[in-house]
């Protein structure tokens, strides 16, 4: 088994080098090359998922990773901070396995969503290969260094598969989503060499593992980031210092309003295979870096500052979905959702209560599935008739009745019906916040505020479905009348695997919580034994 | 001369100590021999044939003994050394330029007394040697600029001579400022406040050379209209050179105003060079003023305990150079007049991908992004200003710390918008196809700045073996 979590992340690599010598001709070989390769990335987590031991409840979170693979990568000498050294360190664990599955099943879904692409096939699959990689490793890394890497490489190809593959604003949004992300990186990246300046392993090396960031007997004394270090910078701690930066730089990501306004130009210029990978993969990558890296390592901190994370998160919610309900243009609408809905994932890991992380953690996974169907819906009726505004269309459910079928399931699984995904996430960080009397500063009526978010999301929603699927068949464009047929069948083989997910997850989300039950209890287990 | 030895001690020492430059004495002989030879034969591949011999022979002749000579009024140091070494290098490089294969007779000459001037830089101890050799490079650096043989290239030349003369002229100040101090053309600590002023309008020489604040104004106009494969070479090994006669000078006055000053001067050089470019539309003014955020960065090396001591300040300097020699090389395939709009770029990524794929690697690499070595090399340079302000707790590390981050944001802007528009804008008018053979070079650079990245350790033997080939 050992080696299958760099085949998972480097095979598009692999697939990249060969596409390098074929003519750019041949759509049709780099169209099956890379849906074969996603597909291995898709098999290879499988039966990584199959080979993975639920961990013991006695193990700590840091002993709790598998599929283990650490070698040294290189060393750099830095004078007075000793020698820079990197590992190359991959693992897996209960909160990462999930989430692989996701983006292995969605770079999947996208390949299908991008065979109709005619325009410069092979430098938009490469690209393509090159962000499943950049992906993949951000949830396997577990040497920051080596995440950041993953991080940042996750930019360049999502700047040209917006910048050149996009819609009409194009560039201002490839633009944009660029400096808002790499402004945050930049954030991330100054915390990073702080945290390893001030992290000595026992044998006396500076080092950029995750695992020993997390313990407080490797800080070294009288270091910036240990937590006696009382330098006030700006009237903070240095520590409190480093915390935030992380958050703005993982919170542009996932995003955190105020943070969010790349995401709606973003989601609405790229084409619609990339708005599902970004609603449904790189927010989160930001959510995971949350857990993995801010939480992980200052949980001091993030414990004191629960209640602003709260604050923060609520408002995302209630403001992403007012601004949703604001939207004419169907794609927008999906875009802004997502912020409304990234709010309960950092609500619910604000609370830092086993229910509330669990929410997040499964809202993260069920937000994946929705949104990435969310964006292929608005794909469909895009590709028929080059527009997506709501009010051009109305009654569509006379002449697409499965594209409405699906719709309604898609919503309602978005909007928060039980019995289908988004309600077990979002009912979970409700009685996370609830259950954070006990523990956490957030207060248990940021849980009421929360539920007004989900009211507004069944006004939008149910307002779109009223205005665009039912009533009198109506299009603005005569135009477009021959084109508006039901789906076909690649559009079914990308749905209907989605809306099986998010039923069964909604009817049965042990198939989620079971790898992740464990790791979570131990990790708020790590976070109140380090944080206190 | 030195008191205390007879003359005929000193001409004993002379003639010992010209076995320690004889690597300079190659290439002073050798330009001349190669202006002679030039007035006989047309043929440039000739002409491009002995300058290459001649780098050869100066770097294979190379001494590699760490001394003073000249009665200590030269005295290599292991820094020093390197520094040349990659300057040879970096010289060799210019080879790589088309354009470079077509210049008249003079110019090679020209250029091999320009690093003839350069290298003495490194060495230099005495004041009026030092002052020779800044004025040696200084003007050649103000003919060649007018190479292009236009009206631009003309203007440029004059605005980089007339502040070239003024720095010059503070210099000389500075110099019997000194001498009237001290009574003696040696650098020694700085004692009383005459010193200090000698000391800092000497400064004002070398700066110049640097292009650090307030003396860097001759840049973007020089950068536009000189030939860009002098471009590549004037943004190197001069300056290059330059800061390691800086670091001696800052070494040797030992004094904390000079150290401030120092600090005051990078954070504005790269609060200048940044913004400055923020606003360019011509690619080399653009790239010029990058150039100027860099020596900022550079210059902070030279303040650290242990500049003579340590490899950082090479490892920046040799992928320094590499990043530049990219994307001069880059700008030079792309150009068609003197100067390179960035609207002539637009749209060339759809017929030269692979080519705009290398130039986002270099790009990458100047705003010190992973996974380049630029990346590497910022990472170097912050650790040292970090590790500095841990020491001292000093208020201006931790600025030009923040500033450098800061900064270092904004350049994504102005370096990207080169790839940007590559890709992203529509195409021009007259689409232009890059012959392949030059995705050669360019690929070569780029996987080098990638390399080095993976494996610096590859880098950091070299860097230290290097006097010893």
């Amino acid at each position: 088994m050992t080696g299958l979590l760099s085949f998972i992340t480097f095979i598009p690599l692999g697939a990249i080098l060969v596409f390098l010598f074929i003519a750019d001709k041949h759509h049709q070989v780099f169209k099956v090359g890379t849906l074969i390769t996603v597909l291995l990335q898709f098999a290879a987590s499988l039966l990584l998922a199959f080979n993975f031991s639920i961990p013991d409840v006695s193990t700590t979170y840091h002993e709790s990773f598998q599929m283990v693979e650490k070698v040294a990568w290189f060393e750099m000498s830095l004078s007075s901070l000793g020698t820079f050294r990197v590992e190359y360190f991959m693992g897996i664990d209960g909160i990462s396995l999930p989430l692989l599955l996701l983006s292995t099943l969605l770079m999947s879904i996208g390949v299908i969503s991008s065979w109709k692409m005619r325009k410069q096939v092979k430098g938009y699959f490469i690209l393509y290969l090159l962000l499943s990689t950049s992906i993949v490793g951000c949830f396997l890394a577990l040497d920051f260094f080596l995440f950041y890497l993953f991080f940042e490489l996750m930019l360049l190809p999502m700047f040209f598969l917006i910048g050149i593959w996009g819609g009409a604003r194009r560039s201002y949004a490839s633009i944009k989503f660029f400096i808002y992300t790499l402004v945050g990186s930049l954030l991330i990246l100054m915390v990073m060499i702080a945290l390893y300046a001030s992290v000595t392993t026992p044998d006396g090396v500076h080092t950029f593992n995750i695992l020993s960031m997390m313990e407080l007997t490797n800080f070294s004394e009288g270091s910036f980031l240990h937590p006696s270090n009382a330098f006030v910078f700006i009237g903070m701690h240095l520590r409190e210092v480093a915390f935030l930066a992380l958050m703005i730089g993982f919170g542009i990501k996932l995003p955190v309003v105020p943070f969010h306004t790349w995401l709606p130009d973003a989601h609405v210029e790229a084409p619609t295979a990339i708005s599902v990978i970004l609603a449904g993969l790189l927010l989160k990558v930001g959510g995971y870096s949350f857990l993995r890296i801010a939480y992980a390592i200052f949980p001091d901190v993030a414990l004191e500052y629960s209640f602003f994370l709260g604050v923060f998160g609520i408002i995302s919610i209630l403001y992403g979905g007012l601004n949703a309900l604001a939207q004419s243009d169907f794609k927008r609408l999906v875009a802004y959702s997502s912020v409304s809905h990234m709010g309960f994932v950092l609500l619910g890991l604000a609370v830092l209560t086993n229910e509330g992380v669990t929410g997040s953690f499964f809202h993260m996974i069920s937000h994946g599935l929705i949104s990435g169907a969310l964006f292929l819906l608005v794909g469909v009726i895009y590709d028929r008739t080059n527009d997506r505004s709501i009010q051009n269309f109305s009654g569509l459910a006379n002449k697409m009745p499965f594209y409405t079928a699906m719709t309604v399931v898609i919503f309602f699984a978005s909007l928060g019906l039980p019995g289908l995904s988004g309600f077990v996430g979002e009912i979970l960080v409700l009685m996370g916040v609830f259950a954070a009397l006990k523990s956490t500063a957030v207060p248990f009526y940021f849980a009421v505020i929360a539920v007004f978010g989900i009211l507004v999301s069944a006004v939008y929603y149910l307002w779109t479905l009223q205005r665009m699927y039912f009533g009198k068949y109506w299009v603005r464009d005569k135009d477009w009348e021959g084109n508006i047929t039901d789906l076909d069948r690649r559009e079914l083989l990308m749905l209907l695997p989605l809306a099986a997910l998010i039923l069964l997850l909604g009817v049965w989300p042990r198939v989620v919580l079971d790898f992740s039950e464990v790791t979570i209890a131990q990790f708020l287990q790590h976070i109140y034994s380090f944080g206190k | 001369m030195i008191e205390g030895h007879s003359i005929a001690e000193t001409l004993q020492n002379n003639i010992e100590s010209l076995g320690a430059i004889r690597h300079l004495l190659v290439l002073a002989i050798g330009s001349v021999l190669l202006l002679m030879i030039g007035l006989f034969t047309s043929s440039k591949k000739a002409l491009v044939g002995i300058f290459a011999t001649i780098l050869l022979l100066a770097f294979f002749v190379m001494p590699n003994e760490i001394t003073q000579y000249f009665s200590g009024q030269l005295a290599s140091t292991l820094l020093g050394t390197k520094v040349q070494v990659v300057s040879l290098v970096a010289t060799l490089g210019l080879l790589l330029f088309n354009s470079f294969w077509n210049k008249p007779f003079e110019y090679y000459f020209l250029l091999l007394a320009l690093l003839l001037g350069s290298l003495l830089m490194t060495v230099s101890r005495h004041l009026l040697i030092l002052y020779l050799a800044i004025e040696l490079t200084s003007v050649i650096s103000y003919m060649l600029t007018a190479f292009n043989f236009n009206k631009s290239g003309i203007e440029g030349a004059f605005k980089y001579l007339l502040v070239g003369l003024v720095s010059s002229a503070f210099m000389l100040y500075g110099i019997s400022l000194l001498y009237g101090a001290t009574g003696s053309f040696f650098v020694s600590t700085l004692t009383g406040p005459l010193e200090i002023v000698g000391a800092l309008l000497l400064l004002v020489g070398a700066l110049f050379k640097v292009s650090v604040f307030p003396l860097h104004t001759w840049v973007p106009n020089t950068y536009q209209s000189a030939p860009t494969d002098l471009v590549y070479y004037l943004s190197v090994v001069p300056k290059i050179c330059a800061f390691v006669l800086l670091g001696y000078l800052v070494e040797a006055f030992n004094h904390s105003i000079i150290t401030t000053a120092l600090w005051v001067f990078a954070t504005a050089t790269v609060v200048v060079g940044t913004f400055g470019a923020v606003v360019q539309r011509k690619v080399k003014r653009l790239i010029g003023y990058g150039a100027i955020a860099h020596s900022g960065f550079l210059l902070p090396f030279l303040l650290m305990p242990e500049f003579f001591a340590g490899n950082q300040f090479l490892f920046y300097v040799v992928i320094y150079a590499i990043m530049n020699g990219a994307i001069f090389y880059f700008i030079a395939i792309h150009e068609r007049e003197s100067d390179l709009d960035l609207d002539a770029l637009s749209g060339m990524g759809k017929t030269n991908p692979l080519l705009g794929a290398t130039i986002i690697v270099t790009l990458l690499a100047l705003i010190g992004l992973p996974p380049t070595a630029g990346f590497s090399i910022k990472l170097v340079l912050f650790s040292e200003i970090w590790s500095s302000f841990t020491s001292d707790q000093g208020v201006y590390a931790l600025t030009f710390f923040t500033v450098g981050i800061i900064s270092t944001a904004i350049s994504l802007y102005y370096y990207l918008r080169i790839p940007y528009h590559y890709y992203l804008k529509d195409e021009g008018s007259d689409q232009l196809k890059i012959p392949s053979k030059h995705l050669v070079v360019s690929t070569f650079l780029a996987v080098v700045l990638l390399w080095f990245f993976i494996q610096p350790e590859i880098l950091d033997n070299f860097v230290l073996t290097i006097p010893k080939p």
